[in-house]
């Protein structure tokens, strides 16, 4: 079947991948996003930032609909995103997303966790799809793996599946929740460095992390965020050597101090 | 002949709505037409093997007894209750309220009367709500009434599955764009039937021995023929009732431990697969 077109008004090749406008997001009483205003290029890599609690992950999950929001406007590559299911099929066809805990499919081996949203998802042909699932698994390194199950990979292992199955679905947007915060020090490195290649290809990023040479390596924006609202955002070097909130100054010399 | 034409003419139209020359919701439509038109074919070739004449004498459902009825109650019960467990499991963890308050009724009111309760219901109730002359078969009625009691059970169980799935597990489909459908399928309900494969063959054991109480509705099943044997007076000995009771004591117990058993192979056979 044909890719359905978006309407009228917006092209497909957008400028502006992710636009979010006075955001607003509760968990029963609990103000998580006060008046998020967001927007993001293609092309541009973000880091997200900021003390636990602060509404970072709410705000990536909100824009694969894996949190409702309940006031503003959030368009994902001129899609809007609310209740209308196929708008939401859409996004997340066009947006990949690597989660703290992996979540790759336990049951499945690491080929067919690859191969399995692009076979039922975008409608590829097998043989097409297990071609794609082995070049982006040997993207990241891995293409010896392919026919074990997730259970025998290391973490690090883990993730880079995680962050191949993601990028399988060829998406414009890919978003990253703590990747390495589940992974011990060693395996760290193997993943930072194969997201490092990902954002010099050109990928269109969001990414939560506490990583900060990451973000001073490979970040166009970093964005610091407390209590539901944006505090500050900043190139990497500004933002680092001359923060301008207080709040921004108490979590660097927090996180930079050790 | 009619049938089997409109269902070819049926399948074919489904069969291009997958092939993506139909668009929008009447692809849909041609897909929900595909299936219907496998369904007429399979309703066609019923009748053409009924149509034919075996020169056999058709048996009424009233003289079938023996371990005949145990098997066919246990194993309709079985295979009926499974599927149907797994939506209403599905529909009770719905977020549709609709959906999930019918499934809630329907478990909680199966599970809430004995069985015994729910075939005197079927055999002696139900005709008096019936119209005129419509006769329900006995055995059809008791199938129906032991699916129906069995499919709750079997639904809180798989729903003690679907629970025990990590969240992320769910998330993880949705994020790379799986509908429900396609997530439950293939994701979700694969992992949780493979947790409570102790749980599913616990009931389907406990099924096969509650086939017993038919008897109480005057279906004639393994245990009612034992009991037969006590009338008569050419196997009378001393031991004849303890003989007879043994032996479908046995007879159950061949077949519960078999059960028993194909799970422990489908557990060690799925874990192999899972290597975690």
């Amino acid at each position: 079947m044909a890719q359905p077109q978006n309407t009228a008004e917006q092209s497909v090749d957008q400028k502006t991948i992710v636009s979010m406008r006075n955001v607003n997001k509760w968990f029963g009483q609990f103000h998580v996003l006060r008046d998020i205003n967001l927007s993001v290029d293609k092309g541009e890599r973000i880091v997200v930032c900021g003390p636990s609690g602060s509404g970072k992950s709410t705000l990536i999950r909100c824009l694969n609909r894996l949190e409702k929001h309940q006031d503003g406007d959030i368009f994902v590559h001129g899609i809007e995103l609310n209740n209308d299911v196929k708008n939401i099929d859409e996004i997340r066809r066009e947006v990949g997303m690597v989660f703290q805990h992996f979540n790759l499919f336990p049951h499945l081996s690491i080929l067919e966790n690859c191969m399995l949203a692009p076979i039922w998802v975008r409608k590829t042909p097998r043989a097409e799809a297990e071609e794609i699932a082995m070049h982006f698994l040997t993207r990241v390194k891995i293409p010896e793996q392919a026919s074990k199950y997730p259970g025998q990979l290391s973490g690090g292992q883990q993730q880079r599946v995680a962050i191949a199955r993601a990028l399988c679905m060829q998406p414009q947007l890919m978003l990253f929740d703590e990747p390495t915060s589940a992974l011990d020090p060693e395996m760290i490195k193997e993943v930072l460095d194969t997201m490092v290649e990902l954002a010099d290809d050109g990928m269109t990023m969001i990414c939560v992390t506490h990583e900060m040479g990451f973000a001073r390596r490979v970040a166009d924006r970093v964005i610091f965020m407390d209590e539901g609202q944006i505090v500050e955002q900043n190139e990497p070097e500004a933002f680092f050597n001359n923060p301008q909130s207080d709040r921004t100054k108490l979590f660097l010399s927090q996180i930079l101090g050790h | 002949m009619v049938a089997t034409i409109l269902g070819l003419a049926l399948i074919t139209i489904g069969r291009l709505g997958k092939a993506g020359y139909v668009s929008g919701a009447f692809g849909d439509l041609a897909l929900v037409a595909g299936v219907c038109g496998w369904l007429v074919i399979l309703f066609a070739a019923v009748l053409a093997v009924f149509a034919i004449d075996f020169d056999l004498e058709a048996i009424d459902t009233r003289d079938w007894g023996g371990l005949l009825i145990t098997l066919v109650v246990a194993i309709t019960g079985i295979v009926a209750s499974l599927p149907l467990g797994i939506l209403l499991a599905l529909g009770r963890r719905s977020e549709m309220p609709v959906a999930r308050f019918l499934c809630t009724v329907f478990i909680e009111f199966w599970r809430g009367v004995p069985l015994i309760t729910v075939l005197f219901m079927a055999s002696v109730m139900l005709p008096l709500f019936m119209p005129e002359g419509v006769n329900f078969d006995m055995l059809l009625r008791a199938l129906i009434g032991v699916t129906l009691f069995s499919a709750a059970y079997m639904a809180e169980v798989v729903r003690g599955g679907l629970q025990a799935i990590d969240k992320g597990q769910y998330e993880g489909a949705d994020a790379v764009g799986l509908s429900y459908w396609q997530s439950m399928r293939l994701i979700i309900l694969p992992q949780a039937l493979t947790h409570v494969i102790p749980g599913i063959v616990n009931t389907f054991i406990g099924l096969f021995k509650d086939t017993a109480l038919v008897s109480i509705v005057g279906i004639f099943d393994l245990l009612g023929a034992a009991q037969s044997t006590l009338a008569d007076a050419a196997w009378s000995t001393p031991v004849q009732g303890l003989t007879g009771y043994l032996v479908v004591a046995v007879i159950f117990f061949v077949f519960c431990f078999g059960m028993s058993r194909y799970s422990m192979f489908m557990e060690r056979k799925l874990n192999r697969s899972h290597k975690s």
